[in-house]
């Protein structure tokens, strides 16, 4: 299912994309280069998010810049998960040890489990390449050789990025703070291999992520071309990822790290065993889950430091910028630098609902490995069980919007660069509304399905509602479609509140989405089918 | 081994009293548990179908079936951790689906299945399961934790399963439960602790507990249990006491005669069954009333005798076998 999602949702991109910027290229004032010009600026702005952006007067060049690029990213992500999983999750579920104990090695079960993912990654790959040959082909500009080393070079990448999730995954023992780790160690190396040039001698951390050199070979785009030589180096990254990992897998226990020496201190005494902080169901998650939100609360301050930190490098280019002014929701008169702010407050949408995402994963996972029963074994209610699940969710959506304002806050005035109190009180507000009813939407989802299919389709609606988002803009479809993105119901909340329409569709999800949750969980057993 | 009786008058090893003074006690009816034509039918003959059990308040009862019987769907259909197709299912007189969670506050629960608690230790699980039942003894959780020699700091991740089985029974004792449902109580711990789980469930039972659990051991539930019920393809198909059930009881007969009578003569003593004859080795199982195989015996010469009574396992066994 997952590998027709990803074909099908990225051909319909493809295709829509291909289309719109054809005939966008066609249509526009100057052509491919009056296009190119116009939004030359809103790529320097976006430089964190997409880097580099040659050649956008031509189809090659900027389809590569928003499609190639893009699967570039969120499939380099998804093989990481898959890496994680691969024995990680094995262990977390207690099947690794019955596994090994069939016969089958370590290193067997390794070379198997990669087998196994490389050939889904592989399948993705051909399939996303023959759409975007396809659609090339249907606009009349074939390229099926550019096309399919372009997604050649994404798949290599993926697999790089496979294994440095696979190799992460040994040197932490949850799978929960493996796959956090392994994620946050992702995103950095692409974003600072987006921003080489601005982060002075750290630039020479982009040699080892696999977004350098995937960016190096890039198929499509004339002049550029694609790069023997950099694939090479992708796939050593990966025979050199799984070899790391196969070795740490040889020298650990399971459940531990290589370093790991076993627990040999006994304790014959018992300091209290109920504590405050387990006597309520979300204290005590927050409390099982604190590693994981330590990781999304740095990794958001650490965001929030690399955005406001570019500030005073990017304000110039969107002050040229029309597209990206208009595309910012800001009046004809706002200040960049309160635009620029503005849109990285955005952002913080984008990461609370990927967090929700996160959550969801987890509820898949109470009930899969037995938890759930055991909970719902106690006078715990449905009812009580997800009170305590939004009260975490808000809990940690709190944590990481505060770790995005305090972060904004210091780095704006160690810069010398104003920033809007009630704005970033905005911006927290709508967060916690967004979250709400992100978790809502987990929640039923996952009382829906009792599987992982929920975090999936959260990302598909969040990736749809992006995409969306873009559409709009670029193809001047109806504003109204706009309506059925979180994105554009979360508005821009550091400018101003969103309208009503806005904030009740929020509200709506929200509270429709908790009784729904309660309402089809209480239908449904307590323990995996 | 020890009888049911000896069990249950065994001294309690924690130093607090048995009874539960802080806890409002309940006014229990006749029956703890009635499960009235129950169904769960997951397909292709896999679930419970008619189910009709009733559990009397202040018994152990046993649950008993080979894997896959329906022993498990039983317990968490009674737990209302899943929902009947139809049937109604009644603890102390409330029904479980409507007034759940009242009745899960007096059920201390076993599952068959140990779930996973990655990154946190058996203190964490047991303190938050003890946070969400409220109103736990911090003394008696000690108590339990010492008397199954539990590390309760280990993370949970590292336990052993029997350790792991450990916590799980602490977590069903821990807050003085009425009515305890444990699924395969035993499997995973050793003969000493074994014991032990037995030795618990028979001083909560004299304290006024009612305790349901299941077992394919039959062994063990001959020691612990005052009646029985036999499940088979989700059905229930026999229930008795232990009185009822040890009628059924035969004894394993063997005996060396050198002057090797004829077999015909041997299987045609009243009583006998399930002959077999390997040269002078003569064995028979033999049922009732026992005389006059032993005269048949010293009237042929039989010079040496052994004989041994079979377990309730073999019994209930050969009636598998037999339906």
């Amino acid at each position: 299912m997952g590998i027709i999602a990803w074909i099908a949702g990225g051909g319909l991109l493809n295709l829509f994309e291909t289309y719109a910027l054809h005939t966008e290229m066609a249509d526009y004032p100057g052509g491919g280069e009056g296009l190119a010009a116009s939004v030359r600026g809103a790529a320097e702005l976006m430089r964190p998010l997409r880097w580099p952006a040659d050649r956008l007067d031509t189809l090659g060049g900027y389809l590569t810049y928003h499609n190639i690029m893009l699967f570039q990213g969120f499939l380099a992500l998804y093989a990481t998960v898959q890496g994680v999983h691969a024995i990680r999750e094995l262990e977390a579920r207690g099947s690794l040890d019955v596994i090994l104990t069939s016969g089958r090695t370590r290193l067997g079960l390794l070379r198997d489990r990669a087998v196994g993912d490389l050939a889904s990654l592989a399948l993705i790959v051909v399939g996303l390449a023959i759409t975007v040959a396809a659609s090339l082909a249907f606009v009349g500009e074939p390229d099926t050789g550019g096309a399919l080393l372009a997604m050649t070079a994404v798949g290599l990448c993926a697999l790089a990025a496979y294994a440095l999730g696979l190799a992460i995954a040994q040197w932490v023992p949850s799978a929960r703070g493996a796959m956090g780790t392994a994620v946050v160690t992702l995103i950095t190396l692409y974003v600072l291999t987006n921003e080489w040039e601005n982060i002075g001698p750290v630039g020479v951390v982009r040699f080892v992520s696999p977004f350098h050199w995937a960016n190096s070979s890039r198929a499509l785009v004339p002049g550029v071309g694609w790069s023997a030589p950099a694939m090479l180096v992708l796939l050593a990254m990966a025979v050199a990822g799984v070899g790391a990992a196969a070795q740490a897998l040889q020298r650990r226990d399971l459940g531990a790290v290589p370093a790991h020496r076993g627990w040999i201190r006994l304790r014959h005494t018992h300091p209290r065993i109920q504590r405050a902080a387990l006597r309520h169901l979300w204290s005590g998650a927050l409390l099982r889950h604190r590693a994981a939100l330590m990781a999304w609360v740095p990794a958001t301050a650490a965001f929030a430091l690399l955005w406001t930190g570019l500030q005073a490098t990017v304000v110039d280019a969107w002050n040229a910028s029309a597209f990206m002014k208009a595309f910012l929701g800001g009046s004809g008169t706002s200040d960049i630098g309160f635009l620029y702010t503005s849109y990285g407050c955005d952002l913080v949408a984008a990461i609370v609902i990927a967090y929700t995402a996160s959550l969801a994963n987890g509820w898949v996972a109470d009930l899969r490995d037995g938890r759930l029963e055991s909970l719902l074994a106690t006078p715990l209610t449905w009812g009580g069980l997800m009170r305590a699940r939004f009260a975490m969710a808000l809990i940690g959506v709190g944590a990481i919007v505060l770790a995005w304002v305090v972060t904004v806050m210091v780095v704006a005035t160690v810069n010398g660069v104003p920033w809007d109190g009630a704005g970033l009180v905005r911006t927290t507000v709508m967060s916690l509304c967004i979250g709400w009813a992100g978790a809502a939407l987990a929640a039923t989802l996952v009382s829906w399905t009792r599987a992982t299919a929920a975090t999936t389709g959260i990302i598909v609606y969040v990736v749809g509602a992006y995409t969306l988002g873009w559409f709009v803009q670029v193809l001047h479809w109806p504003d109204w479609l706009n309506r059925l993105s979180v994105f554009s119901a979360f508005g821009h909340p550091y400018q101003a509140w969103p309208d009503l329409t806005s904030m009740g569709l929020l509200i709506v999800v929200g509270l429709v989405g908790s009784l729904a949750s309660v309402a089809i969980a209480d239908r449904g057993g307590k323990v995996a089918a | 081994m020890a009888t049911q009786q000896e069990s249950r008058t065994r001294v309690s090893m924690v130093d607090v009293p048995v009874a539960s003074p802080g806890q409002p006690s309940l006014s229990a009816p006749a029956d703890a548990i009635v499960c009235t034509g129950v169904t769960k039918d997951y397909g292709e003959h896999h679930g419970v179908f008619d189910l009709d059990l009733t559990v009397h308040t202040g018994e152990v009862f046993g649950f008993i079936g080979t894997n896959g019987a329906g022993k498990t769907t039983t317990l968490r259909l009674i737990m209302d951790l899943i929902r009947p197709d139809h049937g109604s299912i009644n603890v102390f007189g409330h029904d479980v689906r409507r007034e759940g969670s009242t009745v899960r506050g007096w059920i201390g629960y076993l599952p068959g299945e140990l779930p996973q608690w990655p990154g946190v230790t058996a203190a964490h699980v047991l303190g938050l399961l003890a946070g969400l039942r409220g109103g736990v003894e911090e003394a008696w959780l000690a108590g339990l934790i010492d008397r199954l020699r539990l590390d309760v700091h280990r993370p949970y991740r590292e336990l052993s399963h029997g350790n792991k089985q450990k916590v799980g029974l602490v977590a069903a004792f821990m807050h003085r439960p009425d009515l305890l449902i444990l699924d395969e109580p035993t499997l995973g711990l050793d003969p000493l602790m074994q014991r032990e789980v037995r030795a618990l469930i028979a001083e909560a039972v004299a304290a006024g507990a009612t305790c349901l659990l299941s077992s394919h051991v039959l062994a063990e539930v001959e020691v612990v249990c005052d009646r029985i019920g036999l499940i088979r393809d989700g059905r229930m198909v026999r229930v008795g006491t232990l009185a009822d059930l040890r009628e059924l009881r035969a004894h394993r007969v063997t005996a060396i005669i050198p002057d090797q009578p004829m077999p015909a003569d041997f299987a045609a003593v009243p009583g006998v069954e399930e002959v077999s004859v390997h040269r002078d080795t003569y064995a028979c199982t033999v049922r009732g009333d026992i005389t006059p195989l032993l005269g048949w015996l010293a009237r042929h010469g039989a010079i040496e005798l052994d004989s041994r009574e079979l377990t309730l396992e073999e019994v209930f066994l050969a009636q598998f076998r037999s339906r």
